[in-house]
């Protein structure tokens, strides 16, 4: 693999380096390198100073290796390695010792405040940058389980728009949606 | 987090990961909320998604008597205890008997004594109901509910069918005519041929048909699409005895199965699977 440098610029035009092997972890800026578009300098306009090191975080931790992230996303168990001829249990133990670590890694990586959270599920999703995204959205999605939505907006900051009529409407509303089909 | 407002496609990934009944409770968190959840190829992948057993219904009926029973317990699957639930149809206006059920809504009769016999389908994860208006009442009739809702390739399905078998009894033989009912047209609609065929019993919609078991060696089986009857013949007859039918066809992912040849004492299972109206003996 060759080593080369690939410089991104943020939305505030601030410019960071990261190895073409970390970048291909990036649907987006893998198409921009294997179309021969690379002009020095890759522009990012959507993603801010402030989240793209965190983004270039991950893409150094899975880049030139993008089964990692999905091998954890199954529970660290990779089906495809069973089928091989030469199946080797050493090498298997290695595998699970560094998913092992990548998952702890992870944790440590997705401690972060809300606003994070968001910024960067954005840029994984713009970047396409599956496994980031993956870990983000279900992050997001475990702080509404188990929650109302009164918890819900007040722990995502969002105002509820309905009107005071909308809202004591809401369960005719839900009625209607539900079954438009029988009720028409 | 402005997970609420700015991006329905990132709000539509992280609310997939949840189940449909935390669904339903949060389209009240806001409009952008209400607008993803409620949104038609959202909920699409969602039923696609969750196409599971929730639970069964058990009614049990008399055999000689006009009377109807009652009571219907409903047991939930997939809890770690088994849970059974008696009033999960109170939402509707009498008690009924349950006649059908398919994807989701169910279809009952009112149940006997009552002074007007009334067909219902429902949704009882939501608890709403429509009543059917039934010009001919007869409590022998016997009902099937065809309910496809991801049957057309890009939108959802929101009509049911509900296809009711009668018994005309004539000296010298048995027959019996079909009506379908059309939520989209709101009306019955009568077949013109009648069809000679003895005793029926529950019917069961897969893959566009409808099934019925009936006391012959035969499965009736009725295509929606083209409303038309078909006799699927059975390797061995179907006969009850001592009133425990001896076969019955269920539905599973979407196929017919025919099981249940059941003999308790030497303890054999028949299992036949259905694709499309023909049927394979396991």
């Amino acid at each position: 693999m060759s080593s080369t440098k690939i410089f991104l610029k943020s939305s505030d035009d601030k410019t960071f380096e990261i190895d073409e092997t970390a970048a291909r972890a990036s649907e987006t800026l893998k198409n921009i390198i294997d179309g021969g578009c690379l002009d020095g300098v890759i522009p990012l306009p959507n993603v801010s100073s402030n989240i793209l090191p965190k983004v270039i975080e991950y893409c150094k931790k899975h880049g030139g290796d993008n089964g990692s992230s999905k091998k954890i996303a199954n529970g660290g168990v990779d089906k495809d390695k069973e089928i091989l001829p030469d199946y080797d249990e050493e090498e298997d133990k290695r595998e699970k010792v560094r998913v092992d670590e990548l998952k702890k890694w992870e944790e440590e990586y997705m401690d972060f405040d809300q606003q994070v959270l968001y910024d960067l599920m954005l840029a994984a999703n713009y970047l396409h940058i599956k496994g980031l995204l993956d870990l983000t959205v279900e992050k997001a999605a475990s702080m509404i389980r188990g929650r109302t939505p009164d918890q819900i907006r007040e722990n995502f900051n969002i105002n509820s728009d309905f009107t005071p009529e909308e809202e004591e409407e809401m369960i005719l509303i839900e009625d209607e949606w539900d079954d438009e089909w029988a009720f028409d | 987090m402005e997970i609420g407002y700015s991006n329905d496609d990132l709000l539509t990934k992280v609310l997939s990961r949840l189940p449909t009944k935390t669904l339903l409770g949060l389209k009240c968190v806001s409009k952008g909320w209400h607008r993803v959840i409620s949104d038609l190829s959202f909920i699409r992948v969602q039923l696609e998604r969750s196409q599971s057993i929730s639970g069964f219904f058990f009614q049990e009926s008399f055999h000689y008597c006009d009377e109807d029973i009652k009571s219907l317990s409903y047991l939930l699957v997939g809890k770690e205890q088994a849970v059974v639930q008696n009033n999960i149809l109170d939402f509707l206006p009498e008690n009924v008997v349950l006649k059908s059920s398919s994807n989701g809504l169910l279809c009952c009769r009112s149940c006997l004594p009552a002074q007007d016999l009334v067909i219902y389908v429902c949704n009882p994860s939501i608890k709403v109901w429509v009543k059917l208006n039934w010009a001919k009442p007869d409590k022998n009739d016997s009902f099937a509910l065809a309910f496809s809702p991801l049957s057309h390739p890009v939108d959802i399905c929101k009509d049911f069918k509900v296809v009711s078998i009668h018994q005309i009894e004539t000296e010298t033989n048995s027959c019996f005519s079909i009506e379908i009912y059309s939520s989209e047209t709101g009306a019955w609609k009568t077949l013109k041929d009648a069809y000679e065929c003895s005793y029926n019993l529950y019917g069961i919609f897969a893959s566009g048909f409808l099934y019925w078991p009936t006391d012959g060696d035969h499965i009736l089986a009725f295509n929606i699409e083209k409303e038309q009857v078909q006799l699927i013949g059975l390797p061995s007859p179907m006969v009850s005895c001592k009133g425990v039918p001896e076969m019955c066809i269920g539905e599973s992912g979407g196929h017919l199965s025919d099981s249940l040849g059941l003999d308790f004492k030497f303890g054999s299972l028949k299992i036949m699977l259905s694709l499309n109206g023909c049927l394979n003996s396991l």
